[in-house]
């Protein structure tokens, strides 16, 4: 009896010591932030339906749009990043005029405080209300600003998360213009 | 003075069972719309807040997805179709109910694995001790008993 | 300058709490006893050095000495002064430093306390365990975690710390709590440790501790409860507990110390339980390290985490100490510590402990599965989900109504056996008074099985413990209220009263959402807000936008929202109706359009939730009475006599 339980002591806590052991053993391989970020399924899909009466007046409907580049961006105006790429935006719109667009999704901003914004910073292209946020779910935004490139036939070709140059987009879309020139 | 107990732990009796019954009636009827989408909007995570739902998350994705519940609830979908719906645009960790299948499903099974199993070693030591009580002398006791009567 | 005193102050310590162990080290391994006392100056140099230390962080965070890193990245000069003081603990580095002058009051008390018995090894052995600890903490301040570094260029105002961590008194003594509550089970810890490695046997090393069990234990609840308290003031959602991975992290070492502090009392009457015992403070301690851990590696995202940093491979290494050391120990020494005895009957107050254990054990297993769950699955094969809240409802719910049973029986029971007609007998008051609080629940119009048989149970813990007292007082006056097992039953009724509160607020809540103009009312389940007004005002560099609401019968109140200069989003601040039936919570959900008069309300009528902060504090009274030492009446001692024999 002496002897028996002696041993099982033993293993009880030589099976706790492998168990806790392999549990520091998992935490110790965990990268720290490991995050949710850019894990977005819509890349290589056709662009979600997005359609409405802009700022200006104008129906848009972006299926009309995607003869050209579309560059979908979310933005609201109380965010920092937003307000510095806003210029690279327009930068991007300056370029591209011949053959694409931008489109702006207000994104946890008040429809006011958006037009105040694009009466402030400039950009003439077409900003379009979210009404039930069904565009945000759809390109799954997170928070503001996210971008979205459409290629030329509707599909989407790349997200970014964060602030945005117009050099950036425009390297993508040199990138995929000489890969569907070269076959 | 017996008679006097047992009378009283009936009347206890029947205040709990009237009052569970009470509770049982006061319940509301079955979920409305609205009760469906709260509580879909409950056991959804929003995406950027570090673990709080988005029923009672500020930041605008939370919002946007509390947006979209009402809508697809209102449009007559299934709770599983807009988990998937928001499980596919945001990733599964935005159901705050682990799933219930696959190497997920352990987190469910295995407290009550544990449960099960530590009760039942509670009641395995419970008629151990039990059975121990009657305690026989061991051989030593019979020896010291033996060498005192022996001295005596 | 500052900064300068500050690391020197950690050096200092760090080195008083190297030559205190090298010379218990010395002491313990040559064993010549007129050393001893060479322990003690090192010990004063080390609480010296960090109390060093403590005061120049707090005379830069008050004079705004933003040549300090820490300081120019948490305090600003327009933090109110409170604030500034209390951005000690605001952020990683502050926060362990904190931690250590935690630990050297502990130390120094613990020295103070056995200052005659250091040539006992029992006790020179703990101090060595609690200056390892240390060494540990000074080493992560001096190097990994400094918080003096400075900044060449000294920026003309700080960044300040997050706006939802500087606009409550709350967050000023809550971590402090908490600190006390996390950095006091080291004591016992150290006593657990030393008590395996010299083989001592006898219940000594746990009387010895008992006291200091229970300040931290009581700590910890009541800074636990601080933090719920100051997420329902301040996040704005209504809620107080969310099973944030940081929540669970302080909760862990909680339960584990609850169960202890319970189960401790088999081992002190029936010499019970020994290894178990042991186990618990083991556990209970590397929890703490282990939470630790979680909230300062960034591996698990939480709203309260602190911002990663590269502390974390070192706290687990450290976890991982603690484990192999505590592992190896028991395994070694296990079968020494076996107890002789056995239990006589489940039906006794012996058995009640060991259900609670039992029921305690399995509330910390799925507390830390469900933390820790994504992790591993992540781990295993890659994919990401979520264990959040309804998990743990429905997990815990059912062991939390089992423990209310468990707490109502256990003090109705004998110890050794109890006769089913003497429970019957004592059972009767408590069993009438839970189904009093049932009858009274339905008719307010409560509903639902489960929440109406949780007060009901509630009821009866709380019939269960003041029978005792009552019992006690006749027998005793008031020194039957005091003691383990007065103040524990003091204890009782304040969880049955946090109970009543949790439930009947999580049950019961009931929430609209109006948008009104100036003179307009809205109404949520009998209670009738009116908007009266929208002042919109600077506070210092901070744009505050409140609604002024009256709430029949409670007077004005004002949620507001805050728009602060160096962060982005607007944060919300909640109001709150109290009352002992029921809460108004109301809360502003955005910044009004500047063309409009009227605003959104979000209500929320949360009842009972004031019993829930009364509750902590009458368990908070319960634990300083059980600390209150009295002597063991006379009939206990019999009892105990006849234990032993």
């Amino acid at each position: 009896m002496k002897h028996r339980s002696l041993s099982s002591v033993r293993i009880v806590s030589a099976a706790a010591g492998i168990v806790l052991l392999s549990f520091v053993l998992v935490l110790a391989t965990r990268d720290a932030g490991t995050g949710t970020l850019s894990k977005n399924p819509l890349i290589g899909e056709l662009v979600p339906e997005v359609q409405g009466v802009s700022f200006q007046g104008e129906w848009f409907d972006i299926d009309d749009a995607t003869s050209g580049w579309v560059l979908v961006n979310f933005f609201a105006s109380w965010c920092v990043p937003c307000v510095q790429e806003h210029p690279e935006l327009m930068e991007w719109n300056r370029r591209h005029r011949a053959d694409g667009v931008v489109v702006s999704i207000p994104f946890g901003d008040t429809e006011q405080d958006a037009r105040t914004f694009f009466a402030k910073n400039g950009g003439d292209w077409p900003v379009l209300i979210d009404d039930e946020s069904e565009w945000a779910v759809a390109f799954g935004v997170l928070r503001p600003p996210e971008s979205f490139l459409v290629a030329p036939g509707g599909t989407v070709v790349a997200k970014w998360q964060g602030q945005i140059t117009a050099d950036e987009v425009d390297r993508v879309v040199t990138e995929l213009d000489e890969r569907n020139a070269a076959p | 003075m017996n008679g006097y107990r047992r009378l009283s732990w009936l009347l206890i009796l029947l205040v709990v069972v009237g009052a569970l019954v009470g509770a049982v009636l006061a319940e509301d009827p079955p979920a409305t719309e609205a009760e469906r989408a709260y509580e879909i909007k409950e056991t959804m995570l929003c995406p950027v807040c570090d673990g709080q739902n988005v029923l009672e998350s500020n930041a605008p994705v939370a919002a946007a997805i509390r947006a979209q519940v009402d809508e697809l609830v209102d449009e007559g979908r299934t709770d599983e179709e807009i988990r998937a719906w928001m499980a596919r645009q945001y990733g599964d960790d935005v159901n705050a109910n682990p799933p219930r299948s696959g190497l997920g499903a352990l987190v469910w099974v295995l407290p009550v694995f544990v449960g099960v199993l530590a009760s039942a070693l509670l009641v395995l030591a419970f008629t151990r001790w039990r059975s121990g009580r009657e305690i026989k002398p061991s051989e030593e006791d019979v020896q010291i008993v033996r060498t005192l009567r022996e001295k005596s | 300058m500052t900064a300068l005193l500050g690391t020197v102050g950690v050096w200092v310590a760090l080195a008083g709490a190297l030559g205190a162990s090298v010379m218990l080290i010395l002491t313990l391994g040559i064993r010549q006893d007129e050393r001893h006392n060479r322990a003690f100056p090192w010990v004063a140099v080390m609480v010296s050095g960090c109390v060093v230390a403590v005061v120049a962080m707090e005379i830069a965070l008050l004079t705004d000495n933003f040549s300090l890193a820490y300081v120019a990245a948490n305090s600003t000069k327009t933090t109110p002064v409170l604030y500034k003081f209390a951005t000690l603990w605001g952020a990683l580095e502050g926060s362990l430093l904190l931690w250590a002058l935690v630990l050297c009051l502990y130390v120094s008390a613990v020295s103070l306390n056995f200052r005659h018995q250091i040539s006992d090894r029992l006790v020179a052995w703990a101090l060595l365990t609690m200056l390892v600890v240390c060494v540990f903490f000074f080493g992560l301040l001096a190097g990994p975690a400094d918080p003096f570094g400075t900044l060449p260029n000294p920026p003309v105002d700080g960044n300040g710390l997050n706006p939802l961590l500087r606009n409550h008194p709350l967050m000023a003594i809550h971590p402090v709590m908490l600190y006390f509550g996390y950095v006091g089970f080291t004591v016992p810890f150290s006593f657990a440790i030393a008590a395996l490695v010299t083989g001592r046997l006898d219940e000594r090393w746990l009387t010895s501790t008992r006291v200091w069990t229970l300040i931290a234990w009581g700590s910890l609840t009541v800074g636990v409860l601080l933090g719920a308290w100051w997420s329902y003031e301040v996040l704005g959602w209504g809620g107080y507990w969310a099973w944030d991975p940081v929540e669970n992290a302080s909760f862990l070492p909680w339960l584990t110390g609850t169960a202890f502090i319970h189960s401790v009392i088999v081992q002190e009457r029936r010499g019970m339980l020994r290894v178990w015992n042991l186990c618990l403070l083991l556990a209970t301690f590397a929890l703490t390290i282990f939470g630790t851990f979680l909230t300062r590696s960034g591996v698990i995202e939480s709203v309260h985490e602190f911002s990663a940093s590269s502390l974390g491979p070192l706290l687990l290494g450290f976890f991982a100490l603690i484990l192999v050391v505590s592992v190896t120990l028991v395994g070694l020494r296990g079968d020494q510590l076996r107890s002789p005895g056995s239990i006589d009957s489940p039906l006794s107050r012996e058995g009640s402990f060991l259900a609670n254990n039992l029921l305690f054990s399995l509330f910390a297993f799925v507390v830390l599965l469900g933390t820790v769950f994504p992790l591993i699955v992540e781990a295993i094969n890659g994919d990401q989900l979520a264990v959040g809240r309804p998990y743990f409802d429905r997990m815990l719910l059912p062991i939390g109504m089992a423990l209310l049973l468990v707490m109502g029986l256990a003090p109705l029971l004998t110890w050794r056996s109890t006769a089913g007609s003497v429970l019957a007998q004592r059972a009767l008051a408590p069993a009438a008074c839970g189904a009093g609080v049932m009858a009274v629940a339905v008719v307010a119009g409560a509903e639902g099985v489960g929440p109406v048989l949780g007060m009901g149970l509630g009821g009866f813990v709380i019939g269960a413990a003041l029978r005792h007292l009552v019992i006690a007082f006749r027998r005793n006056g008031w020194r039957g209220l005091v003691g383990r097992s007065g103040g524990g039953m003091v204890a009782h009724v304040g969880v049955s009263l946090l109970a009543f509160g949790f439930i009947a607020s999580t049950a019961f809540s009931e929430e609209g959402e109006f948008q009104l103009r100036p003179g307009d009312t809205g109404s949520v389940a009998g209670h009738h807000i009116t908007f009266v007004a929208l002042t919109d005002t600077m506070d210092g560099p901070n744009r505050v936008v409140r609604a002024l609401i009256d709430v029949e019968g409670r007077g004005i109140h004002s949620p507001a929202i805050t728009q602060y200069p160096t962060f982005g989003r607007p944060i919300a601040t909640p109001s709150v109706a109290t009352s002992f039936i029921d809460d108004v919570y109301l809360s502003l959900i955005a910044i009004p359009e500047p063309d409009t008069d009227s605003v959104v309300i979000r209500v929320l009528i949360e009842p009972l939730v004031a019993w829930i902060w009364i509750g902590g504090f009458v368990i908070g009274v319960g634990t300083l009475l059980a600390v209150i030492p009295v002597g063991i009446s006379r009939s206990a001692r019999r009892e105990e006599e006849v234990v032993r024999r």
